[in-house]
């Protein structure tokens, strides 16, 4: 059995925190996978979906008192799959339409994490 | 109505009589004595003139007395006037009787007009219990009056046996009547009032509810605040354990060895802390500058003059307070590991000034003397790398890091955002 990895795979992290999304994005790196970017807010994001190849996304659905909510309608007009990771609560903010998304709570299993990820990137 | 388990006596209740009670009881006792002298002395007449006239009118004799009987028996059942549904028709019943009786003595007599009279005071009078206005009241009492005044001429100019058949006939009836009339005025006053104290105790309760249903209210809306408190620390909680699990991760990323990781990660996790508790006196507003860097770079101070503090009293907001504290207690376990703090004659000095342009900004800048010489480090590590990344990460700020010859310097400028 062949070790889990994202080879090839550009993803964006979305979290408000340096430290988070810092260690997200080597622990990505770890499993092969590309980190287009780790941004801390919408317009951030939103710049680097404008110049940044990305396949799949990681949103806090929480940013320091802000909703991703419109972020996640941006990606899913766009196809971009993307998955929440939330802190307690936070799964309040989200419309009906987006809580059948996954979703992972703080502090998130990197193996669940990236075995999802793997599904949703690399599905055929 | 009795209470239950409560001891009665044989008035009424137990309650204590209000003064129209006790009222009332006396000219009840008054009313009943009279008609019963009226009563003995007339009967005492009827047995004489019956027996000195044995066939003259003795059917008249008969209905006296059976009038006589049902007015007795009508003020005996009427006592009880804890019972107002049977003094009613007690009452009703001896009216009835009495206006029979006084017709059929009118006709058997061959006189009609003291019947009829007496009738049509009688039925004036019941109108009181019917709620009639006060008029009715009056009225009644007037008729009642003159009745009295014609019984008394006709006593006057009528033969003897005749007016003692009048006397046993009207006396009775009027004190009756009279009796009736006040009994029933009471218990529409007791009805009233009843009805009045039913309205006082219904606002009562009313105003009861309305404090009870504002209690409610106040409850509901602290348990409400109550519960969005949990729910936010429980997601302080939640990012709280990801950051340490980052910083953990992060820390084991960049250690050569486990005790450079046990040191490096012990630090940080205490400067967290350090950082949650003051916050979390200060309720999650936020420090002043000076309070911050105190806090975490403080312990690092071998003298009085090693750590040299110069920042106003600049107002930092709790999220700014965690990136800024962290990056600032790099800076410090840097020096005491590299730097100035890691001799005894080196020191730090740690200034701040807001400029106030178009575009305010907070500037801290962090600058190292006397120790050892520097030169840039070759490989940066993660403490390294914070300093430089989350301010600009998370608070859009800029940092410069600079190591000329006599000890790092260190520029900090943050944005300061415009006051919402």
């Amino acid at each position: 059995m062949t070790a889990p990895s994202l080879r090839g795979v550009y993803v964006l992290i979305v979290e408000d925190n340096f430290v988070v999304a810092d260690a997200l994005r080597f622990m990505l790196t770890g499993f092969d996978a590309i980190v287009s970017a780790i941004v801390p807010s919408l317009a951030h994001a939103s710049a680097a979906l404008a110049v940044d190849r990305v396949d799949v996304a990681i949103l806090d659905i929480n940013l320091n008192g802000t909703s991703v909510v419109p972020l996640a309608e941006d990606l899913r007009a766009r196809g971009i799959p993307f998955v929440f990771v939330s802190g307690y609560g936070d799964e309040d903010l989200l419309p009906e339409h987006l809580r059948d998304r996954p979703r992972f709570d703080k502090p998130v299993e990197a193996e669940r994490l990236v075995a999802r990820l793997i599904e949703i990137a690399l599905r055929p | 109505m009795p209470q239950p388990g409560t001891r009665l006596d044989t008035t009424r209740g137990g309650a204590p009589e209000s003064p129209s009670e006790s009222g009332d009881r006396l000219l009840l006792e008054r009313a009943r004595l009279c008609l019963r002298l009226i009563a003995a002395g007339v009967a005492a007449v009827f047995v004489g003139w019956i027996a000195t006239h044995p066939g003259e009118q003795p059917l008249i004799s008969l209905v006296q007395g059976a009038n006589f009987l049902a007015v007795l028996t009508a003020l005996r059942f009427m006592r009880n006037a804890t019972d107002p549904m049977r003094s009613h028709i007690v009452g009703f019943a001896a009216y009835a009787f009495t206006i029979v009786a006084t017709g059929a003595v009118g006709i058997l007599a061959d006189d009609a007009t003291t019947p009829l009279l007496i009738m049509v005071g009688m039925s004036v009078v019941s109108g009181t219990m019917l709620g009639w206005s006060p008029w009715w009241q009056l009225a009644s009492v007037v008729i009642i009056i003159a009745t009295a005044i014609w019984t008394v001429a006709s006593v006057v100019t009528s033969p003897p046996h005749f007016w003692l058949q009048n006397v046993g006939s009207v006396a009775p009836t009027l004190i009756a009547t009279v009796f009736m009339a006040h009994m029933l005025r009471r218990q529409r006053e007791a009805i009233e009032r009843a009805e009045r104290d039913r309205l006082v105790r219904e606002e009562g309760l009313r105003e009861a509810n309305r404090r009870l249903e504002k209690e409610i209210h106040e409850h509901q809306r602290t348990e409400g605040r109550l519960r969005f408190a949990m729910r936010e620390l429980d997601h302080r909680v939640k990012n709280t354990l990801a950051t340490v699990q980052a910083v953990a991760d992060q820390t084991l990323n960049s250690s050569t060895d486990m005790g450079e990781f046990a040191d490096a990660f012990t630090g940080r996790l205490q400067a967290m802390a350090r950082i949650h508790g003051a916050l979390a006196q200060r309720r999650w507003e936020g420090l002043t500058l000076t309070d911050l860097v105190e806090l975490v770079v403080g312990p690092y101070r071998h003298h009085a003059e090693s750590v040299l503090i110069a920042c106003d009293g600049t107002f930092v907001g709790s999220e700014l307070v965690r990136v800024l504290g962290m990056a600032l207690h790099e800076l410090a376990t840097n020096a005491a590991k590299y730097g100035a703090l890691s001799t005894a004659g080196g020191h730090v000095s740690i200034t701040s000034r807001v400029d106030d342009g178009s575009a305010p900004c907070l500037h801290i800048a962090w600058d190292e003397h006397g120790g050892p010489a520097v030169c840039a480090p070759t490989r940066r590590g993660f403490g390294m790398h914070l300093i430089e990344e989350a301010l600009v990460y998370e608070a859009d700020g800029r940092v410069t890091l600079r190591f000329p010859g006599q000890g790092l310097h260190c520029e900090i400028e943050i944005p300061v955002p415009p006051p919402s």
